[in-house]
């Protein structure tokens, strides 16, 4: 358990990142309608997955309209691809277990 | 807060694709396009006509499958990314492409084998295309958790079933996917005003 990053393991973030692993780039619209959290609840994890160097933030246009672009980093995706092998490999020892 | 289902998450893009009714729109006018070239190419005299004709034709039915993807990903930009967010979707993969095109050739030397079998056979024509095209609903539907798909799947079953009772080979596969197409594009055009219905723009700033 202690092997799992923290940063990831917070259910909310991990929603974030597994949604963003899943795309290429997305827009703070599609991962907040995705994700079901407030505004407020999800730009708090985003400053936390953007302090760890996980997701990427850049801030645009789209003609007049303002849009947040987010995308995982490498280093994000690194890091969501250990944590899923190790919750893999923390759940097959636990299915294993008499 | 419960944990993700990081499977589910993953599927997520896929199923955003098929939102707005868009893809079955195109798709739709894509194939009574295809069918119609086909069916207007047979009615012309084979002389000078047939020969341009069917020079450009088949480049102009490959280059309109290209532009279907451009087209669905400008029409999304317009109205759905406004209204439910912006999605930049990845490349399928090589094994995903791989299948595709195994499936498209599999596909495709069934129908040659029927048509070339020529008398009998070639009243299967369409009903043969009709399950594979219904198979491919299926298999889309459940990948993409869409069940209105099912619905175009058993549209095209019963085309095939209807028109393979008329007979006439390549022309009834045609005139399947002119159908079909319309049933696609029909299907579409509900589900995007059912769509831009639901999603109302917001207003300035909230992207």
């Amino acid at each position: 358990m202690t092997d799992l990053d923290r940063v990831i393991h917070e259910p909310g973030r991990l929603l974030i990142v597994a949604l963003l692993a899943a795309v290429k780039e997305a827009d703070f619209l599609w991962i907040q309608r995705e994700s079901e959290l407030t505004k407020g609840n999800l730009s708090s994890h985003l400053s936390k997955l953007e302090e760890a160097g996980y997701v990427e933030i850049e801030k645009t246009y789209r003609g007049k309209v303002p849009l947040t672009l987010l995308r995982l980093t490498r280093h994000g995706k690194a890091a969501f691809d250990s944590y899923r092998r190790s919750m893999n490999g923390l759940l097959a020892r636990t299915a294993a277990r008499p | 807060m419960q944990y993700p289902n990081l499977d589910d998450i993953g599927r997520r893009p896929q199923q955003y694709w098929n939102v707005d009714g868009l893809p079955e729109v195109i798709m739709g006018l894509l194939w009574m396009l295809w069918g119609g070239a086909w069916l207007f190419g047979e009615t012309l005299p084979h002389d000078w006509r047939w020969n341009l004709y069917w020079m450009f034709t088949p480049l102009v039915l490959v280059l309109t499958g290209c532009a279907a993807v451009w087209a669905t990903k400008w029409l999304k930009a317009r109205y759905t990314f406004p209204r439910t967010g912006y999605v930049d979707w990845k490349e399928p993969s090589r094994a995903t492409r791989l299948a595709a095109g195994g499936l498209a050739l599999v596909t495709a030397m069934i129908l040659v084998t029927i048509l070339r079998a020529g008398g009998d056979a070639r009243q299967h024509t369409a009903p043969v295309l009709g399950v594979i095209l219904s198979l491919a609903f299926v298999v889309a539907s459940i990948r993409q958790r869409a069940p209105h798909l099912l619905a175009l799947a058993g549209v095209a079953l019963a085309l095939g079933v209807a028109l393979g009772s008329v007979g006439g080979g390549w022309t009834t596969a045609n005139w399947l996917f002119v159908w079909l197409g319309a049933a696609s594009a029909v299907v579409g055009v509900v589900r995007l005003a059912r769509f831009i219905r639901k999603h109302p723009r917001p207003s300035l700033g909230e992207a």
